[in-house]
């Protein structure tokens, strides 16, 4: 088990260095830079600028350097956000973010495996046809389309909940049910085909044979064994939970990661964009750990070798 | 034309009533997108500042923006653009998604192996943040953005393709082209990629709606179409930014790329489910 967690963790070290160092080079390749303006500036000030942040060094040298301050938990100065280093822009964005795509992604979980039991059980029946037609309607509402509509209609027209900022956790409201639209149908699916193959297992039989009341089945017996299946989809969708999150962020005005990482995307900002696909990729592999962890601990039948 | 394809709709495609509604619809909308900018008298990026915040009337029929530029034939122009870039960004994965999936698993073997293992190391990577290091370094430009997309969005044709071309290898007519003795590029060109042509393009047509997601969340964030030109998400970006004075500048893009995203993903599942039967179809 230690050596199992211990060959992870290298995996993963080597996986955010392999990241870290493709994205590096790939942003250094760019023409343009942070400090290209309209208006042109003095050479004298531009070779300052570029002294005071080392992007005069040749690049092998600038990449030495940061991959050095990297490992001693630098992540270098903000380009653009003056006064600000990016470890405390970001610092202060990743619990907002996470708190709002763990949110999400729970509710997505529970809400679309609960819906997809009920569509198994009532399988190919109405109850089932309409559900599938809502997990359509869902699967076509990105957050980019969603939280519109979600602030038009409750923040503009309902006035019950604020269409944008931080204040409260009714904040929160909106930004979370946007998020979690798409992907609630999608686990929805996910867990409807995953408990109809369950209910095919031999088990399931003996249960039925047993004289197991079909609720019971589904709950107790279905349920626990679809739950694979369905939880090595979180990895996946948290990964693309990201974009979502990006848009509810700058769309509600949330300081979260999204928003400085599209800010220094604007900006070219090198330092900020490099550091938030770092603390991307990181919380992606490391939830990513924990759910296979997590399968050792409910599937018996899931071994280490 | 769709008249001949209902009446000669062999496997009933179009049967369900609610398909036929939404094929209309489709229709209707892509029309509207196609024409929509000649039929207003308004040009999508000509300002008017006599005319600035102007809500919807019989004049400007989605009222205007705040430099006063007509919002429907902005929406329509935006449609359109965000449809173009769909349509090419697909392409783009499309070729390249075809031939990595035919070699691999017409070859099979190592290079099949190292085929599909860079594409599972891919898949790991959130495709966002290589999208936006793409845009980033390439500079926003309209043309760069469907390649970026394509450039990630390839990886499932060619999984498709893949298990396909798996199949085919075994294939009686392989058998002989080999026999004849063709050359292995030749089998894979004449024999393997016609054979796989049909399911792919089917499913790249599923794939549009999510490519229409990525172009619209990309130039929401600015990083992508640039003014004066305009699609759905800069629409979108822009109208979110005073709902409360204006809030036909948000509602009538959003409600255009809801109904656009709404009938392609009806149809798509529609489609899907007939090519794959309802049971297998995951995500």
């Amino acid at each position: 088990m230690l050596l199992y967690i211990f060959r992870r963790s290298l995996f993963m070290l080597t996986t955010i260095w392999v990241v870290v160092t493709i994205t590096f080079f790939l942003l250094r390749v760019a023409p343009g830079g942070p400090f290209d303006t309209e208006r042109a500036v003095s050479p004298a000030v531009e070779k300052n600028l570029l002294a005071a942040y080392d992007l005069d060094d040749p690049v092998l040298h600038q990449y030495g350097k940061y991959l050095w301050r990297l490992v001693q938990g630098d992540l270098g100065p903000s380009y653009k956000q003056k006064d600000f280093s990016v470890a405390e822009l970001l610092f202060h964005g990743l619990p907002i973010s996470l708190l709002i795509g763990g949110i999400a992604l729970t509710i997505a979980v529970t809400l679309g495996l609960m819906l997809g039991a009920t569509m198994a059980r009532y399988r190919n029946q109405t109850l089932d046809a309409a559900l599938e037609g809502f997990v359509t309607c869902g699967l076509a509402l990105p957050p980019l389309v969603a939280a519109p509509l979600l602030v038009l209609l409750f923040s503009l027209v309902l006035r019950w909940l604020p269409a944008g900022g931080l204040e409260s956790p009714l904040h929160l409201v909106l930004p979370v049910i946007s998020l979690c639209i798409p992907y609630i149908a999608a686990f929805a699916r996910l867990s409807r085909s995953s408990c109809l193959e369950a209910l095919n297992q031999p088990f399931a039989t003996t249960a039925q044979a047993k004289g197991v009341s079909n609720r019971r089945l589904l709950w107790h017996h279905v349920l626990p064994s679809a739950l694979v299946p369905v939880l090595s989809f979180v990895g996946p969708a948290a990964a693309t939970l990201l974009a979502g999150s990006m848009v509810v962020e700058v769309f509600f005005s949330i300081p979260g990661i999204g928003s400085y990482f599209v800010q220094g995307a604007l900006d070219r900002d090198y330092t900020l964009v490099l550091g938030a696909v770092l603390v991307y990729t990181t919380s992606i592999l490391v939830l990513n750990f924990l759910i296979d962890l997590l399968f050792l601990r409910i599937d018996p039948r899931i071994r280490l070798h | 034309m769709s008249e001949s394809v209902i009446r000669n709709d062999p496997i009933g495609f179009f049967t369900p009533i609610y398909v036929k509604v939404a094929c209309g619809l489709l229709l209707f909308v892509l029309a509207a997108v196609v024409v929509g900018p000649h039929i207003t008298a308004w040009e999508y990026d000509a300002i008017h500042w006599e005319a600035i915040g102007v809500p919807p009337s019989g004049e400007h029929w989605f009222g205007t923006d705040n430099v006063g530029r007509d919002l429907f034939a902005r929406t329509m122009m935006g449609g359109r653009i965000s449809l173009l870039i769909a349509v090419l960004a697909t392409t783009v994965s499309f070729c390249i998604g075809l031939p990595w999936g035919a070699v691999s698993g017409f070859v099979g073997g190592t290079t099949d192996q190292v085929m599909m293992r860079i594409v599972d190391g891919m898949y790991a990577i959130p495709y966002v943040l290589i999208v936006i290091v793409l845009v980033v370094m390439l500079g926003r430009n309209i043309y760069l953005l469907f390649i970026a997309i394509g450039a990630v969005s390839w990886l499932d044709v060619s999984r498709i393709v893949r298990g396909q071309a798996l199949v085919l290898r075994a294939a009686p007519f392989v058998a002989s082209a080999r026999a004849m003795g063709l050359p292995e590029f030749r089998i894979v060109v004449r024999h393997v990629v016609p054979n796989v042509l049909g399911s792919a393009i089917v499913f790249a047509t599923l794939m549009i709606p999510s490519v229409i997601i990525s172009e619209s969340f990309i130039s929401f964030l600015g990083l992508g179409v640039q003014e004066p030109m305009t699609s759905l998400g800069v629409l979108i970006a822009d109208g979110s930014k005073n709902i409360y004075a204006s809030p036909w500048q948000l509602a009538f893009p959003t409600g255009f790329l809801t109904v656009l995203l709404l009938l392609m993903t009806i149809l798509g599942e529609r489609l899907r489910r007939m090519v794959t039967g309802a049971e297998r179809s995951l995500i």
